[in-house]
C-alpha cells in the first residue's frame, strides 16, 4: 500500500491516519493553506504551518488547530511530519511525510518567485511528489513579476490624474498582500474591503513589513478614495462599483495572460500575476524534487501528465477536488 | 521593440478615446523619430509582406518549446488565437534584449530576401531575445498579418498633442505621408500656413430657442431649414483633393470613397457644408450611418451595405490659400446644383422653408422624425448668412425638457488639443448631498467661461488632478432632449443632447431642481 492514497475524504496517510487537505470531515487534518479549496471545516483538528493557524482561524472560525514551524518535525506512529515553504500565499507549505525512509510530499500550492510576502518556496527531495498543474500548460509562463508591479502603479498613477478611482480585485489570502507590499503608495491611499482588511491584519502579525492600508467603511468620504487604489475581492467589485464611481477595474491573476480579455470577467485592464507556479516552474520543481514518481492534481492533469511521461517520468493522474479553474483562489 | 509591442498590447485592452490617444502620444514620445516613422507607418495599416506560413512557426515552436504537436493543440484549446500561442510557448532567453523597431523592421526585410531555411535560423535566434509580447508583434509581422487597431482620429490627435501642432494640419499632412517613405520630420515641422486652404471652415455654433425670441424677432426676417439626424461635415475640395471635415478637426480619411470621388469633379477651393446621413428605403436612417462609422475598412461591399446621403445647406468658395471663404453667387451656386442634380441620389439640397409664424415653423418642426431631423435651425434672410453672425443664428428642439442644476466638478481639458478647454458636470440635489447629473463639454459664451474660470479659483473644495469640486452655489438652466433610465450612472437618468442655456445669476440651491423633480420627469416620459 502506497504511503499516501486518495480516498473519498481526500489525501490520507494511513500509517499516521492522517487525511492532507480534506474535502469531508475528519478527526485529523494536515493543511496546507488557508485557501478556501484546501482548508474546509468540520475536521477535529487542524495541523498546519505556525502562520496558517491565524488565518485558519479568520477562515473556519474556532478550530481546533496544531501550529508547525517550517521544518519543525512531528511523529505520529512512527511517521515522520514536517512542512515547508511552498511561497504561494502566506503560511502555504508543501507537507513531508516520511515513513521507514520512504519520503512523499505534497505540495498544495506552490509558487517558485519570492512575492515578498510570503516565505519563498524550498525544494524539498521525495521519492514521490503530488504536484499541483493549475497553470500546466506552455502556454502559461509568466513575465517578471517587478514588471507587472510597474504596470499596476503606472494604471494606477493614470487613474488618480483622471480623478477616477483605481480597483483591484485580488483575492483576499495572498494575491491582495502582495500587490499591497509592491504599490507606490507616493501615489495615493490603499483602500481595503473589510474582508481583505482583515486578513491583512493577521497576516501583518507577522509579516510587519506589510503597509498599512484604510479598510473601507461607510463614512469614507470622497476625498479619500478620488485618487486612491481599492483592493477588493472579485466577488465584491460589482457591489463597490457603484460607491466608487468613476472607477477603472482591473484583476490581477494568471488567467489574464491572454490578450483581449477572454477570462478578464467585469475588469477593463488584467495584469498577468499569480501565486501559482507557472509552466516552467512546475517543470523546474518537479526535476529538483528528484522524485521517482509524480502525482499531478488540480489543473491541467492530463496533458502535463501526458508531457510528463514523454519526457521519461514515472508520472500519474490524481483527481482531487481542489479548485483549478478560473474561479479558484489563485 | 519592447514600447512598440507595449503600445500594441495596451491598445489592445483600452477602449477610452482619451486613454488611448495618451498611449499613441506617450509612445512618440518616448521613440526616436526612425521608429516613430516606421511605427506610423504601420498604424496607418502598412504591412510588410509574408515572410513565414504560421503553421512554419508553430512547429518552430513546439521545437524550442520540447512539446508535441498535440500539447500546442492543448494550447491553442485555452488560448484560442494560432499565432499567440505560438509566441507564448516559446521560451524566453535568460535575459530579453531591447531592439528598435527599425532594427526589427530591417531584420524582416533582410529575411524575406534569405533561403526559408536561413529565415528560420534567424527566427530562432531572435526569439528568446524577445519578451512575449515582443514575440507576438514579431510573429504577427512575420506572417503579414500584423494590424494595428487604431482610428485615424485617434493617430492625429495623439501625433498634434505630442507635437503642439494643430490637429487639423495634422491630418492633411498625414495624408500625404508616405509610409516607410516619409520622416518624421516630414509631418512634424513648424507650420508654415500651406495647409491654411485645406483646412474647415469653422462648424456653426447653435442657440437654443428660447420663447422670449419669439416676441423678439418678427418672422418675415427669417428662414429656417431641416436639421437632418447625421454628421455634420464639410467637402473641401483643393489642389485636386477632397478634404472631409467633421467637428473638432476630425478628418475623414477614405471613409467615403462614394462621394469623394464627386468632389474630385468639381472645381477647386470649393467648401460644401451639410450632413452625411444613413441611407435606407425609409429615407434617413441613423443605424445605417452608425453601422457604416463602426467599420474599420470601407469596402465597395460596405459602400453598397451601408448607403450614405450627403445633404447640403451650404456652398462656399475658398480665396486661394486662405481660410477665409464666402457664399458662392447664385450662378456658381445653380452649376453646382446642376452637378449633383446628375450624381442620381447622392446629395439632397437642403431647401431654404419659408414660414408665415413661428406657430406655423414649430408645427412644420412637429414633424421632424418622419424627416429623419433633430429639428430646423433659423436663420437670416438679409444677410443670407448662417452662422457668420452667430447672434443671428437659432435652433429650436421640439420642446426640449429643462432643469436647474448646480455646478459641481469643473475639470479643464485638453478638447480639441485646446489646453484652456473646461468639462463642467452639473449635480442636483438629493436631501443633503449633490449627485452629478450630467457633463457639458463647452459654453458658447466667452465670458460666461470667464465668470466660471474666476469662480473656480475662489471656490474649489477639492483637487482631483484636473477635476475641481467646487462650492455648489452656481444654478446653470441645462436643456435636453430627452432622458433614459441608465442603472449604471449614479443618478440612475442619463440626459441626452444636454445644452447649458444660461446661468441663472439670482437663483440660489435653493432653486434648482431637486432629484424627486428628476424622478418625476423620467415617469413622466
Amino acid at each position: 500500500m502506497a504511503l499516501i492514497e486518495l480516498t473519498k475524504h481526500g489525501l490520507y496517510c494511513a500509517q499516521a491516519d492522517v487525511y492532507i487537505d480534506p474535502w469531508k470531515s475528519v478527526p485529523k487534518a494536515l493543511i496546507t493553506h488557508a485557501h478556501s479549496d484546501h482548508a474546509r471545516s468540520g475536521n477535529g483538528l487542524y495541523i498546519a504551518q505556525v502562520h496558517c493557524v491565524p488565518l485558519l482561524n479568520l477562515r473556519l472560525g474556532k478550530i481546533n488547530a496544531q501550529g508547525l514551524k517550517y521544518g519543525e518535525q512531528m511523529t505520529i506512529n512512527g511517521v515522520k511530519i514536517s512542512f515547508h515553504p511552498a511561497g504561494h500565499v502566506p503560511g502555504s507549505s508543501q507537507i513531508r511525510i516520511e515513513y521507514k525512509g520512504e519520503v512523499w510530499v505534497v505540495s498544495g500550492d506552490y509558487k517558485l518567485e519570492d512575492d515578498g510576502v510570503c516565505t519563498p518556496f524550498e525544494s524539498v527531495k521525495c521519492h514521490s511528489f503530488i504536484s499541483e498543474s493549475t497553470f500546466g500548460l506552455p502556454i502559461y509562463q509568466w513575465k517578471d513579476q517587478h514588471e507587472v508591479y510597474a504596470e499596476i502603479n503606472n494604471w494606477w498613477k493614470k487613474n488618480a490624474t483622471d480623478g477616477v478611482v483605481s480597483v483591484i480585485m485580488a483575492y483576499s489570502l495572498g494575491k491582495a498582500q502582495r500587490i499591497l507590499k509592491h504599490l507606490d503608495q507616493g501615489i495615493g491611499k490603499v483602500i481595503v474591503h473589510p474582508v481583505v482588511g482583515v486578513m491583512n491584519e493577521a497576516v501583518r502579525d507577522f509579516t510587519p513589513d506589510l503597509p498599512m492600508d484604510i479598510i473601507w467603511n461607510k463614512d469614507l468620504t470622497a476625498s479619500n478614495y478620488r485618487n486612491a487604489m481599492l483592493i477588493v475581492p472579485p466577488n465584491s467589485a460589482e457591489a463597490m462599483l457603484e460607491m466608487f464611481n468613476p472607477c477603472s477595474i482591473a484583476f490581477a491573476s494568471g488567467w489574464m495572460n491572454f490578450r483581449g480579455g477572454k477570462y478578464q470577467m467585469s475588469s477593463e485592464r488584467g495584469f498577468t500575476l499569480s501565486d501559482h507556479a507557472d509552466w516552467s516552474s512546475l517543470n523546474k520543481a518537479i526535476e529538483a524534487s528528484d522524485a521517482e514518481q509524480i502525482f499531478v492534481t488540480h489543473g491541467f492533469v492530463k496533458p502535463y501528465v501526458k508531457w510528463l511521461r514523454e519526457q521519461g517520468k514515472n508520472a500519474f493522474e490524481l483527481e482531487t477536488l481542489f479548485s483549478s479553474n478560473g474561479s479558484s483562489e489563485e | 521593440m519592447k514600447k512598440f509591442a507595449g503600445l500594441y498590447i495596451e491598445l489592445e485592452q483600452e477602449s477610452r478615446y482619451s486613454r488611448r490617444v495618451d498611449a499613441i502620444a506617450d509612445y512618440f514620445h518616448a521613440v526616436s523619430r526612425d521608429d516613430g516613422a516606421i511605427a506610423l507607418s504601420i498604424l496607418l495599416g502598412f504591412k510588410n509582406k509574408s515572410i513565414v506560413k504560421k503553421e512554419v512557426l508553430k512547429q518552430l515552436a513546439c521545437e524550442s518549446a520540447h512539446i508535441q504537436s498535440w500539447m500546442f493543440e492543448e494550447c491553442l484549446t485555452h488560448g484560442n488565437n494560432y499565432l499567440d500561442t505560438v509566441s507564448m510557448i516559446v521560451p524566453s532567453g535568460a535575459s530579453t534584449q531591447h531592439f528598435s523597431l527599425q532594427e526589427s523592421m530591417s531584420w524582416l526585410k533582410t529575411m524575406s530576401a534569405l533561403h526559408p531555411d536561413e529565415s528560420i535560423q534567424r527566427i530562432l535566434i531572435h526569439w528568446p531575445t524577445f519578451s512575449v509580447e515582443e514575440r507576438i508583434v514579431f510573429n504577427q509581422m512575420l506572417c503579414g498579418v500584423f494590424k494595428f487597431n487604431v482610428s485615424f482620429d485617434e493617430l492625429t490627435e495623439a501625433l498634434s498633442r505630442c507635437s503642439r501642432i494643430q490637429k487639423g494640419v495634422v491630418a492633411i499632412r498625414l495624408t500625404q505621408w508616405k509610409p516607410l517613405i516619409s520622416s518624421m520630420d516630414d509631418l512634424l515641422t513648424p507650420i508654415d500656413y500651406s495647409e491654411d486652404g485645406a483646412m474647415p471652415e469653422s462648424f456653426k455654433t447653435r442657440w437654443e430657442w428660447t420663447s422670449e425670441l419669439e416676441g423678439l424677432l418678427n418672422p418675415k426676417n427669417w428662414c429656417a431649414k431641416w436639421l437632418p439626424d447625421g454628421i455634420e461635415v464639410q467637402f473641401i475640395r483643393l489642389n485636386g483633393e477632397v478634404f472631409i471635415w467633421g467637428a473638432n478637426n476630425k478628418l475623414f480619411w477614405n471613409r467615403f470613397p462614394e462621394l469623394e470621388s464627386f468632389f474630385l469633379s468639381v472645381e477647386d477651393n470649393i467648401i460644401v457644408c451639410g450632413t452625411l446621413v444613413g441611407w435606407s428605403n425609409k429615407g434617413v436612417d441613423k443605424v445605417i450611418l452608425q453601422k457604416r462609422e463602426s467599420k474599420k475598412n470601407i469596402t465597395a461591399k460596405t459602400v453598397t451595405d451601408f448607403p450614405v446621403r450627403f445633404i447640403v445647406s451650404e456652398v462656399r468658395r475658398r480665396f486661394a490659400n486662405s481660410k477665409e471663404s464666402e457664399i458662392v453667387n447664385d450662378e456658381m451656386l445653380n452649376r453646382f446644383l446642376h452637378q449633383i442634380n446628375n450624381v442620381d441620389s447622392l446629395f439632397i439640397w437642403n431647401e431654404s422653408i419659408i414660414f408665415k409664424s413661428w406657430e406655423d415653423l414649430f408645427a412644420m418642426q412637429s414633424r421632424k422624425r418622419m424627416r429623419g431631423s433633430l429639428g430646423m435651425e433659423i436663420f437670416s434672410i438679409s444677410t443670407n448668412e448662417i452662422g457668420v453672425e452667430q447672434t443671428k443664428s437659432y435652433f429650436r428642439r421640439n420642446e426640449p425638457y429643462s432643469l436647474n442644476l448646480i455646478l459641481l466638478y469643473v475639470k479643464s481639458g485638453t478638447y480639441n488639443g485646446d489646453k484652456s478647454s473646461e468639462e463642467y458636470t452639473f449635480g442636483i440635489r438629493h436631501e443633503s448631498s449633490f449627485i452629478p447629473i450630467t457633463r457639458v463639454s463647452s459654453f458658447h459664451n466667452d465670458d460666461e467661461r470667464a465668470f466660471i474660470r474666476e469662480f473656480v479659483k475662489v471656490n474649489t473644495l477639492e483637487k482631483f488632478g484636473p477635476v475641481r469640486n467646487v462650492n455648489p452655489e452656481l444654478v446653470f438652466k441645462i436643456s435636453f432632449a430627452s432622458i433614459y433610465l441608465n442603472e449604471r450612472k449614479k443618478s440612475r437618468v442619463e440626459l441626452v443632447n444636454v445644452n447649458v442655456v444660461c446661468r441663472l445669476p439670482h437663483a440660489s440651491i435653493n432653486d434648482a431642481h431637486q432629484m424627486q423633480d428628476l424622478l418625476n420627469l423620467l415617469s413622466k416620459t
